[in-house]
């Protein structure tokens, strides 16, 4: 009898250290949660990463590397976020964790404009997963960044297969999408983009015609004047015996004229390029908004 | 009955302490685990709240570190400074400071505090010391006591024999760099364009100098020889010219002395921070 | 004390099903984040904020004719010509910046000369013997030269 006793004092003491134990990052968790939930997303993180140092679970671990990734995006630290998400460790684990990551990791980078990466990780989703339900969810971030590097037939190739893969057995939806994509990726609709290869080329040929390619007419003509000036600096001093004088200041007169203008008609194409492709991509987003999100 | 309530009491107070201990160990190895991973404004935050670390030695020594690798040198100082004389990291916690207020430019304030040791340390890692105080010295470019402390050097111990051997090697450059005279340099400029420059050390300027302020000579000579005549538009456009570029050539090569004992000067405090930094981190870690 | 640890499991499987729930808010508000992201390039997108040499100077100094040719020129040099030939300066503060705030300073008869001086400097050329972190920026790798340096200094 004495020794049921003393066996169930024990139990207790014992279970009673398990619930303590299990208390300590419990109550982390919570302290965690709460603070993500007010809006100190910093603080937040901060914790996030402390549970996920003490905790022992693989599964637990995730989940807070998981919140701490979100904390960070929410704080556009996508950099650290980033750095979080990649120590998760992708062996042996289940199709939707290595999709919730590689997603994440993807989305993080179209946020900080660096849509190569971006591709990166969205091929690392395709080759690491194999269930298609989850790669298919992954198609309208790929559009988006194809759009923004001016891939447009690609972004609508994915388009029309995600109409068809969601909407295969409801031919009135589908119907209407397909033409609602093709209306907005019609031939007509893309804007023209002046190639930066060309802008260069002309600006060689003759200084001034690669920024009036661009429709920098002003600048052309201003850049034809002065690499004109500078070659008939260079004639008049050769004209009235002035030799040293008119070569060598119109050689540094022209040569800083016209290597700076071809320079400056490739920057010009390529922000003559940004400049409409972004209009333009903003209007795609709001519609593809329209039809694939309810 | 009695006493088995009073045991089961005991035990819970007993797991409630340890938790709590581990708890605050728990806290520390994470803080610590933090500073080492580069994540040092998240480990300051931490160490900002209230009862993360109870003892203050170790929470001041943590946020002068964090401080330290942040590269805030002064707050780093100010934190180490802190940290008790009762305490297992003061001397490691002095060592970083006398670091970061050399790199600070404090280096009188730093050389004092090599008096402020425990006899114990100051005996066991004399060596270290000796070259931390040589080095000082040298900053502060007091060479008769570097000197002095240089001969104490037995360049016996690997982890100390290259840096006293650049030390020993700055201090013989350093006391090899005669004054260059920056009135000098302006007259040598004012005789030909860009010398005063490659007196003063700056070789790719001087050829630039010199190219320029004779290019636009050979202008105006050119431009009088064609005109012969002083008052033509030509020879007073290009005259104005060159004499503005002989002027400021003249100006350049002036303050060009004082820029480059700037960045010698620069250079070689670098050398010895770094000589002064690594034995303290191999020492004290 | 059995009660306890029932409680106990009842609340850590609260918690998990709450956890779970803010996981599908976290993809609803990836959507948001998606679309409402903006594709920025700063370099396509910032303008130059030129200003006079003279501003906020005597009416007399502001618009003298030697001022004006001075003011006038580095003005032009800044809105239209440096624009034009893709000026790229190896030093931090660029060249038409430090010959403005070398006028502003020193005035005209010390400044112009250092404008010059600071003109045959501008070359990759005057680079050759710098020294990282003392002469230039370690990480844009821009050289340091200020106005300031120019100064005549005090012995004491």
């Amino acid at each position: 009898m004495k020794f049921l006793r003393v066996f169930t004092c024990l139990l207790f003491v014992f279970l009673s250290r398990l619930t303590y134990a299990n208390n300590d990052t419990l109550r982390l968790k919570q302290f965690a949660d709460s603070l993500f939930i007010v809006g100190d997303y910093f603080e937040a993180s901060v914790y996030y990463q402390k549970l996920d140092f003490f905790l022992i679970g693989e599964n637990e671990k995730n989940k807070a590397k998981l919140s701490a990734a979100n904390a960070n995006k929410i704080l556009k630290q996508y950099d650290n976020a980033i750095n979080i998400l990649n120590t998760i460790s992708l062996n042996d684990v289940h199709d939707s964790l290595i999709y919730l990551v590689k997603y994440q990791c993807a989305l993080l980078n179209y946020l900080k404009n660096d849509f190569l990466q971006v591709e990166v990780y969205l091929n690392q989703l395709n080759y690491l997963v194999s269930d298609s339900n989850y790669i298919s969810k992954s198609w309208i971030l790929q559009a988006l960044n194809l759009n923004e590097q001016y891939k447009w037939d690609e972004a609508k190739e994915k388009l029309l297969m995600l109409n068809s893969r969601l909407y295969k057995n409801d031919s009135l939806v589908y119907t209407r999408i397909k033409k609602e994509l093709d209306g907005m990726y019609a031939a007509n609709q893309l804007p023209k983009l002046k190639s930066a290869n060309k802008a260069v080329k002309m600006s060689s040929l003759i200084p001034g015609l690669g920024q009036c390619y661009t429709n920098n007419y002003g600048e052309g003509i201003a850049s034809f004047i002065s690499v004109a000036s500078s070659v008939g600096i260079m004639a008049a001093g050769i004209v009235f015996q002035f030799y040293f004088t008119g070569i060598a200041a119109g050689n540094m007169l022209l040569g800083k004229f016209y290597l700076g203008g071809i320079k400056r008609s490739e920057f010009l194409a390529e922000k003559y390029n940004y400049t409409i492709a972004k209009s333009f991509n903003q209007g795609l987003k709001f519609r593809i908004k329209q039809q694939f999100i309810p | 009955m009695k006493l088995l309530v009073y045991f089961s009491a005991i035990q819970l107070a007993f797991f409630n302490v340890t938790s709590m201990m581990a708890q605050i160990n728990q806290n520390y190895v994470f803080i610590n685990y933090l500073s080492q991973n580069e994540k040092n404004k998240e480990a300051l935050f931490l160490l900002n709240q209230p009862n993360e670390i109870k003892n203050t030695d170790t929470l001041n020594f943590l946020k002068g570190y964090n401080y330290y690798l942040m590269k805030k040198v002064d707050t780093a100082a100010v934190m180490l400074s802190k940290v008790s004389a009762s305490s297992n990291l003061y001397s490691k916690a002095k060592s970083f400071e006398i670091l970061n207020l050399l790199y600070a430019k404090k280096e009188s304030i730093a050389l004092g505090k090599f008096d402020d040791f425990s006899m114990d340390t100051a005996f066991m890692y004399r060596h270290v010391l000796n070259t931390m105080k040589a080095g000082n010295y040298l900053l502060l470019r007091k060479y008769e006591k570097f000197d002095s402390l240089c001969n104490t050097f037995r360049y016996d111990d690997f982890r100390l024999t290259n840096e006293q051997m650049r030390l020993k090697e700055l201090s013989v450059r350093l006391k090899k760099e005669y004054k260059k005279s920056p009135i000098k340099a302006a007259l040598l400029s004012s005789v030909v364009p860009g010398l005063g420059k490659f007196y003063a050390g700056k070789k790719g300027a001087a050829i630039a100098s010199f190219a320029t302020t004779t290019a636009l000579g050979l202008m105006v000579v050119e431009s009088y020889y064609r005109t012969k005549n002083i008052k033509s538009p030509q020879v007073i456009t290009f005259g104005t010219l060159f004499t503005f570029f002989y002027v400021g050539n003249i100006f350049g090569s002036y303050f060009s002395v004082q820029q480059q004992i700037k960045s010698t000067n620069g250079k070689i405090n670098n050398e010895i921070l770094a000589s002064i930094h690594v034995p303290i981190i191999r020492f004290f870690k | 004390m059995q009660k306890l640890s029932i409680l106990n499991n009842f609340l850590i499987s609260f918690f998990f099903l709450t956890s779970l729930s803010q996981l599908k808010a976290q993809l609803k508000s990836d959507n948001d984040l998606l679309f409402g992201a903006v594709n920025y390039k700063s370099e396509y997108e910032s303008k130059r904020n030129v200003t006079y040499l003279f501003e906020g100077k005597h009416p007399i100094v502001k618009y003298n004719p030697v001022s004006l040719m001075f003011g006038g020129l580095l003005f032009l040099y800044q809105k239209t010509i440096s624009v034009q030939i893709g000026a790229a300066c190896p030093y931090e503060v660029n060249c038409s910046q430090f010959s403005k705030q070398c006028i502003q300073k020193y005035g005209i008869f010390k400044g112009i000369p250092l404008t010059a001086d600071r003109l045959t400097r501008c070359t990759k050329l005057a680079g050759i013997d710098m020294v990282e972190g003392v002469d230039y920026n370690s990480r844009t790798h821009k050289i340091y030269d200020k106005p300031s340096d120019y100064q005549k200094k005090k012995k004491p």
